[in-house]
């Protein structure tokens, strides 16, 4: 369980990583935990990515921050993400990546992963620094498509569909 | 006699561009957004690690930036576009989603922290479109937000209630949702200070408490506690100062001009270029 409650104090740490002037895009994390909310579908997850516009951007690395984040993964799920944003060209041939393009994540997550240096900055970079600017995300079951435009996933629903 | 927002149009109608701008460039709406942000986030009881927040009805990312500076990671919603678009240029930290809370967004279960909401939940009171059930719509958003906390997870959902018919409903709903909690009202009896929070929680877990802690009372200066209706819907007053040649803002200007001739990539100018940021410390 969570350790004991404290009240909430400023951390030290700057989270302030984002270059200046690059306004962030949809995130894989968030893609993560993103379901179809359609009235009917039962289990509207994970979204499938079809990306048209997407951007590497660095974020300096904490190692705390990501792995907080572990825990709260569906793990097969970010694979797959990770499979459908190959199929961006730029990302399938690396040229908009940092060089050894896109990082190869292993099959299943590491037991010690929260030791595993390597690991976790190959997930920072596949959770934070990789941005959908302009795409669709459709719902596996019932096919629904949302479109993200200018970095923002539109998840507004149509009357008969709530 | 100046008329809520509520009363005028939906959310995703009155915070249009021109509203939204004006919403997210007032240093007061500013101070008393962050205030109460970091007010929801002392009360979420959040453990000493970073967390992962929902932000119910972000706007323009007001609360969004207490929630980075606390060092937390975000996800934040809104109905309006225009609030969004504006949340992009604050290059919040968060990722942004375009949803209509009473449509009850969904995400993978017992996946966030905390969640927290300034100043929306009293959207949801009214019948925006002939077919809304405010009361189903409450229902809904309460019955997801319930499904995404952790067990033991907390949300602090400040609003604007408009009578207490209101309170009731907006609680009666989190209630029939499983949620345990209730009110928690910042200074009764300052009408311009009061705050409400309704401060709930999904299950208990640890040693997490069952109760909710009671209001602040106590000196307040009231005066910079509130914006007055009418501020949101008069005429734009102009900004205009004069200025030296060489200020802060000329300097940076030109630093970007110079980059742009380097050929960087640059974003344009804007009102927002070089504007003072909240300090840090």
């Amino acid at each position: 369980g969570p350790s004991p409650a404290q009240p909430a104090c400023p951390r030290t740490r700057d989270v302030r990583f984002r270059p200046v002037g690059r306004p962030l895009a949809m995130r894989l994390l968030t893609h993560n935990l993103l379901q179809c909310n359609k009235k009917g579908v039962a289990n509207g997850f994970p979204l499938i990515i079809r990306p048209v516009q997407m951007k590497y951007e660095e974020s300096p690395y904490d190692k705390e921050f990501v792995s907080s984040m572990v825990p709260k993964l569906e793990y097969d799920a970010l694979l797959r993400a990770l499979q459908w944003v190959r199929e961006f060209p730029p990302f399938a041939t690396g040229q908009a990546l940092p060089t050894g393009g896109l990082p190869e994540l292993p099959s299943a997550l590491p037991m010690e992963y929260s030791s595993d240096e390597e690991f976790l900055k190959k997930l920072h970079l596949v959770l934070f620094d990789l941005h959908l600017i302009d795409g669709v995300l459709v719902c596996p079951e019932s096919g629904r498509e949302f479109p993200v435009k200018d970095r923002i996933p539109n998840m507004l629903l149509n009357d008969d569909e709530v | 006699r100046m008329s809520r927002p509520e009363h005028q149009a939906p959310p995703e109608v009155f915070y249009n561009d021109e509203e939204s701008a004006k919403y997210a460039t007032s240093s007061r709406m500013i101070e008393i957004q962050t205030k109460m942000a970091n007010r929801a986030l002392e009360l979420l009881l959040l453990p000493d690690r970073p967390c992962l927040l929902l932000d119910i009805g972000c706007g323009s990312g007001i609360s969004g930036e207490a929630i980075t500076d606390a060092g937390h990671a975000w996800i934040g919603y809104d109905i309006s576009g225009s609030m969004l678009r504006i949340a992009g240029e604050r290059e919040v930290d968060g990722d942004l989603v375009l949803s209509d809370a009473g449509q009850g967004l969904r995400f993978r279960p017992g996946t966030f922290d905390g969640a927290i909401s300034i100043s929306a939940l009293q959207w949801l009171c009214n019948c925006d479109k002939r077919n809304h059930e405010p009361f189903k719509r409450l229902r809904l958003f309460f019955d997801r937000l319930y499904l995404c906390l952790r067990k033991g997870a907390r949300a602090a959902l400040q609003f604007y209630p408009e009578t207490a018919g209101q309170v009731e409903m907006i609680t009666a709903a989190a209630l029939r949702a499983g949620f345990g909690g209730g009110l928690v009202v910042d200074y009764p009896h300052s009408a311009k200070a009061k705050k409400h929070f309704l401060v709930i929680y999904a299950g208990l877990s640890g040693d997490m408490p069952r109760s909710i802690p009671a209001g602040l009372q106590g000196e307040i200066d009231e005066h910079r506690e509130t914006v007055a209706n009418a501020q949101r819907d008069r005429a734009k007053k102009k900004r205009g100062k004069k200025k030296d040649a060489g200020t802060f803002r000329d300097k940076v200007v030109g630093k970007k001009e110079h980059q742009r001739k380097q050929g960087l990539g640059v974003r344009k100018d804007t009102k927002y270029t070089a504007r003072a940021r909240k300090p840090k410390f």
